[in-house]
C-alpha cells in the first residue's frame, strides 16, 4: 500500500466557480521524493495545499486523500489538526515571511513542538539544538532568540528543516522551497533535502519549477500544466524521454539554457547542480 | 528602544515651534484690528484713532513680531493665554474647564470607538463575506455618509422628546453621556472598525498563519497570534484618533450644549474673541503632535520590525 | 475612457456616479429644475405638508423646500467641488515642482507639507474661520489651505516614480522641455493618483461645509444651504422634527454615493483590490483609503 494515495483530487474556487485542478491522482511511496513541476500557476501550491486541506475557505476541492489508508477529506478540523505537523508537515516558499513577525523564532518553534508531543521544555530546546545543527545552523540558541526579520531567508529555510527533522513527519511537503534563495543558498538548502532523506526517511512531496533541482532531488516526477498532470514517471525517463510535448517544452528550453551556458563557458564541463 | 524614543522627542521640538509660531501669526490674518474688536467689545462709544493708538500699546502690538512672539510663547507654556476680549477674564479660566469636559467626553468616546472598532473588526475579518461581515459593513458605510448633527437630532428627538428616556442637553449626570457619546461613537467607530478588519485580514492571508496552520496549532491560538500582529496597526491610528476626535466634538458639543472647547469656541468665533481661539489651535495642535509621537513609540515598542529600521 | 468603462461595469459604481453626475447637473442648472425661487417667504404656507405645487412642503417661513435643496447644491457640493478643484491643482502643481526638480524646492516644500499635516483639518477649518470670520468663502478658503498638503505630498510621490521611468529618461534625452515631459508623459499617469484622493476627500468636505453652516459658521442666512436648512429646522426639531429629513437624506444620498464612486474608482484604477473579486470588496475600499491617508501622513 501507497503512504499517500490521491485519488480524483479537484479543486475549485467557490466563489466564481472556476475549476482550477479538474482531476488529479497519484500516490507517494514510503521515503519516496516525488516532484511536482510546472509554470507558476499551473495549480501545484493549490495541490500541495489540498493535501493538507490548508486551502483559504474560498477554495473548494473534492478527492481521496489517504494517508496510510485514512482519508484526510473526511476529518473534522480537530482530528485533522494532529495530522498537521506531526504527520505531514510543510515547508515553505518564504521563510522571511513564514514566522510570526512579532514573536522570537525559537518562541514560534517550542509552541509547534508543544503541541505534538509530550516532550518538556529543555527536551525540546535540546532536539531542536540538535537539529538546527545538522543543517547548518551552527548558533541554535542565538537563532531562537531572534526575530524572524533578523535572520535571512536561507536561515528561515533550514529551520523550518530542523523542525521538520524533530517532528518526523510521514510526510514533508515542500512548496517552492528554494525559489526565493540566491543560488548558493539554493544549492545548500537543496543539499539539506537530499540529506534530510537520508536522515528520517520521510516521503517528499517537492514542488519546483527549477528542474535542475528536481533532477537532484527527485525519484518521481509529475508535470502540471494548467491544473492537468499531463505527465507522469520516474526522474530519468522524464529528463530522457518525454512522451508529452510539454513536458519535452520544458525540459529542452532547460537543456537549451544549459548548452547555451556550456557554449558561454568555453565548453567546459560544469559540474551538474 | 532609548535612541529612538529619544530621536522622536527631539523631532518633536522644532516642530512644536513652528506649529506655535504659526498659531501666533493666525491673529495677523484677521481683517480687523483687534483693538478694534477690544473697543467694540467693552461697549466704547465712540473709536477714535487715539483710542484705538492706546489700545494697540495697552495690548503691546506695537512691539516687533518675534519679541511679541516670544513673550506669548513664554506665557503660553505658563498657560497664560491673556484675556478674554469679551469678558475680560484669563482664556484658561475659561478654556481649561472646557477642556477638561470635553477631554471627559473624547475619553468616554474613544474607549468605546476602540472597544468597539477591536470588536467588530475581529469578529468581521474572521467571517469575512459571511452575513454579520456584510451587513456590519454596509451599516458603518452609510453611518459614515451621514452628517453627525443630523443623527445628533434624530436621536435626541426619538429617545429625549418622544421616549422622554435621556436629558436632551447639558452635562448633569451620567445619563447625560449616553446621547453625545453615541453620536461620536457611530461616527467614528465605523472608519476605526474597517482598519482593525484589513489589518486582520491582511495578516490572515500572510503565510504565517498558513505556516501556523501547517504546523498544527489550534486556529483560536493562531487568531491570538494575528490579533497581536493587527492591533499594532490598529495602536497608532487609535493614537490618532483621540486627537481627531478631541478636535471634532465641536458639532455635537453644540447639539448636546455640552460646556466643552467646541461649545466655547463656535461662542468665540462668532463674538471674535480671538485670544480663546488662538488658544484652542494651539492646545489641539500641540495635543495632535503629541499624541501622533506618542503611538509612534507605542507601536515601536510593540513592533520589532520598526524598532530595528528606526 | 477605458476607466470610464470599468468603472461603469461595477452596477453599484454606475449608479453612484449617475448620483454625483445628476446633483451636478441639478445644482449647476438650479433655476430651470427649482420650482419656485428659493428666497420667496410666503407666511400663509408656514410649515406646510407636501402638496402638488410644493412637493416637499414648506418651512417656517413659508419657502418651498424643494427648491431650496435644489438651490442648496450649489454651496453644499458645487463649491465643495471648486474648492476641491483648487486645492488638487495647487497642489498637484507644487507637488509636481518638487517631484521633479527635487534638491532644495523638494525639502522646502515638504517641511512646509509637514507641518500643514500635523495640524489636525477640523481645527485648522475652525482657526482659519475664527480668525477670518464666518462665511462661506473663509471655509472654501480653508479647505484649499488644508487639503493641498495632501495632493502635493502624493502627487510628488507618484512624479518621483514615473520621473524615473525609461520612456522619462528617454523623452529627456530627445530634448523634450520640462513642461512637455510633464505635461505629455508625468501628468497622465499621476492623473489617477489625483482621483483617487480627490474623491475620498469630497465626501468629508461635504460633511464638513454643512456641519460649519449648520453651526452658523457657514453661508448667511436667507441663503440655501443644506446645513443651513437643518440650523432653521432645529428651532422647531421637537415639533416639527419632519423639516430634518429632507435636507439630511440629501447629504446622506450625496456622501454615500460620492463615497461609492471613489471606492470604486480606486478599485477601477488598481485592479490588485479586486482579486478576490467579491462585490462586497467595494466597501473594503474604504479603509485601504483610510490606510493610504495614514501612509501619507
Amino acid at each position: 500500500m501507497s503512504l499517500l494515495e490521491v485519488e480524483h483530487l479537484r479543486i475549485w474556487d467557490g466563489g466564481s466557480g472556476a475549476v482550477l485542478v479538474p482531476d488529479s491522482s497519484f500516490r507517494l511511496s514510503q521515503g519516496e521524493c516525488l516532484a511536482i513541476v510546472g509554470e507558476s500557476g499551473s495549480g501545484k501550491s493549490l495541490t500541495c495545499k489540498a493535501l493538507m486541506r490548508l486551502n483559504r475557505p474560498g477554495i473548494r476541492q473534492t478527492g481521496r486523500v489517504a494517508l496510510n489508508g485514512v482519508d484526510l477529506t473526511g476529518l473534522s478540523d480537530k482530528e485533522m489538526r494532529p495530522y498537521r505537523g506531526k504527520r505531514m508537515c510543510m515547508i515553505m516558499q518564504n521563510g522571511m515571511r513564514a514566522f510570526d513577525p512579532s514573536r522570537p523564532v525559537g518562541a514560534y518553534l517550542l509552541e509547534a513542538l508543544s503541541l505534538h508531543g509530550d516532550w518538556s521544555p529543555s527536551e525540546m530546546v535540546a532536539g531542536l539544538s540538535a537539529a538546527m545543527m545538522s543543517v547548518g545552523l551552527s548558533d541554535p540558541s542565538a537563532v531562537m532568540k531572534r526575530y524572524p526579520h533578523e535572520l535571512s531567508g536561507g536561515m528561515l529555510q533550514r529551520t523550518m528543516i530542523a523542525l521538520a527533522i524533530v517532528l518526523e513527519p510521514d510526510v514533508i511537503i515542500a512548496d517552492e522551497p528554494t525559489t526565493a534563495l540566491d543560488a548558493v543558498t539554493q544549492y545548500e538548502v537543496v543539499e539539506q533535502f537530499v540529506a534530510l532523506r537520508g536522515r528520517i526517511g520521510s516521503a517528499i512531496v517537492f514542488v519546483s519549477h527549477d528542474l535542475g533541482v528536481v533532477r537532484r532531488i527527485a525519484d518521481e516526477v509529475l508535470v502540471m500544466k494548467d491544473g492537468v498532470i499531463v505527465e507522469q514517471g520516474g526522474t530519468d525517463a522524464i529528463f530522457g524521454g518525454a512522451s508529452h510535448p510539454y513536458t519535452r517544452y520544458l525540459v529542452s528550453s532547460k537543456e537549451a539554457l544549459r548548452s547555451r551556458y556550456l557554449q558561454l563557458m568555453g565548453g567546459t564541463r560544469i559540474a551538474e547542480g | 528602544m532609548g535612541l529612538y524614543v529619544l530621536k522622536r522627542v527631539g523631532a518633536l521640538a522644532p516642530l512644536l515651534v513652528v506649529i506655535s509660531f504659526l498659531t501666533f501669526i493666525l491673529n495677523g490674518l484677521s481683517p480687523m484690528d483687534p483693538a478694534e474688536v477690544v473697543l467694540h467689545a467693552q461697549g466704547v462709544p465712540s473709536i477714535t484713532e487715539e483710542l484705538i493708538a492706546a489700545t494697540r500699546a495697552e495690548l503691546g502690538m506695537d512691539r516687533p513680531l518675534l519679541a511679541r512672539y516670544w513673550d506669548w510663547l513664554l506665557a503660553s507654556i505658563q498657560l497664560d493665554f491673556g484675556d478674554s476680549y469679551i469678558t475680560g477674564k484669563p482664556v484658561w479660566s475659561l478654556l481649561g474647564p472646557a477642556l477638561m469636559n470635553t477631554l471627559k467626553l473624547t475619553i468616554v468616546s474613544s474607549l468605546f470607538i476602540i472597544a468597539l472598532s477591536i470588536v467588530l473588526g475581529v469578529l468581521c475579518a474572521l467571517r469575512e463575506g459571511r452575513w454579520l461581515d456584510l451587513s456590519v459593513r454596509g451599516v458603518s458605510f452609510l453611518l459614515t455618509s451621514m452628517p453627525a448633527y443630523w443623527l445628533a437630532a434624530l436621536m435626541v428627538w426619538y429617545f429625549a422628546v418622544k421616549l422622554d428616556l435621556l436629558p436632551t442637553s447639558g452635562m448633569d449626570s451620567a445619563n447625560s453621556y449616553v446621547l453625545p457619546v453615541a453620536v461620536i461613537v457611530i461616527g467614528y467607530a465605523g472608519i476605526y472598525f474597517r482598519v482593525v478588519r484589513s489589518s486582520m485580514l491582511s495578516n490572515l492571508n500572510e503565510d504565517y498563519v498558513l505556516y501556523g496552520r501547517a504546523c498544527g496549532i489550534p486556529e483560536r491560538r493562531l487568531t491570538m497570534h494575528v490579533l497581536r500582529n493587527s492591533l499594532q496597526v490598529a495602536v497608532s491610528v487609535f493614537g490618532l484618533a483621540i486627537p481627531i476626535i478631541l478636535g471634532s466634538t465641536v458639532v455635537v458639543e453644540n447639539i448636546f450644549a455640552w460646556p466643552g472647547l467646541g461649545t466655547l469656541t463656535v461662542t468665540s468665533i462668532l463674538g471674535r474673541d480671538f485670544p480663546i481661539i488662538q488658544a484652542y489651535v494651539l492646545v489641539l495642535a500641540v495635543a495632535f503632535v503629541l499624541f501622533n509621537t506618542g503611538s509612534d513609540v507605542l507601536n515601536a515598542a510593540m513592533n520589532p520590525r520598526l524598532r530595528k529600521e528606526l | 475612457m477605458k476607466l470610464l468603462k470599468r468603472l461603469l461595469k461595477d452596477k453599484l459604481a454606475a449608479a453612484s456616479l449617475a448620483v454625483v453626475a445628476a446633483t451636478l447637473l441639478i445644482g449647476l442648472f438650479a433655476p430651470l429644475f427649482a420650482p419656485h425661487p428659493p428666497n420667496e417667504a410666503n407666511m400663509e404656507l408656514r410649515f406646510a405638508g407636501a402638496s402638488w405645487s410644493y412637493w416637499l412642503g414648506n418651512d417656517h417661513l413659508g419657502r418651498c423646500i424643494l427648491s431650496r435643496l435644489i438651490y442648496g447644491i450649489r454651496p453644499s457640493v458645487l463649491w465643495v467641488l471648486a474648492a476641491l478643484g483648487a486645492a488638487a491643482c495647487f497642489g498637484a502643481a507644487l507637488g509636481f515642482v518638487a517631484g521633479y526638480f527635487r534638491g532644495r524646492i523638494d525639502a522646502i516644500l515638504m517641511r512646509v507639507c509637514d507641518v500643514m499635516l500635523s495640524f489636525p483639518g477640523y481645527v485648522m477649518t475652525l482657526a482659519i474661520v475664527g480668525m477670518l470670520g464666518a462665511g462661506l468663502a473663509n471655509i472654501l478658503l480653508a479647505f484649499v489651505v488644508m487639503k493641498w498638503a495632501w495632493f502635493a505630498r502624493v502627487i510628488r510621490t507618484a512624479v518621483m516614480q514615473y520621473a524615473d521611468a525609461d520612456y522619462v529618461k528617454f523623452a529627456k534625452v530627445l530634448g523634450m522641455g520640462h513642461f512637455g515631459i510633464m505635461r505629455r508623459h508625468i501628468a497622465p499617469a499621476a492623473l489617477s493618483e489625483i482621483a483617487v484622493i480627490a474623491s475620498s476627500a469630497f465626501g468629508s468636505m461635504i460633511l464638513q461645509i454643512s456641519g460649519l453652516s449648520f453651526l452658523g459658521l457657514g453661508i448667511e442666512a436667507p441663503h440655501a444651504e443644506w446645513g443651513m436648512m437643518m440650523n432653521e429646522a432645529r428651532s422647531v426639531m421637537f415639533t416639527r422634527p419632519e423639516l430634518m429629513l429632507a435636507p439630511g437624506l440629501a447629504i446622506i444620498a450625496v456622501v454615500s454615493a460620492v463615497n461609492f464612486l471613489s471606492d470604486a474608482l480606486q478599485k477601477a484604477l488598481d485592479p490588485k483590490l479586486a482579486v478576490s473579486g467579491k462585490r462586497t470588496s467595494v466597501f473594503a475600499g474604504g479603509m485601504m483609503r483610510g490606510l493610504r491617508k495614514k501612509e501619507a501622513a
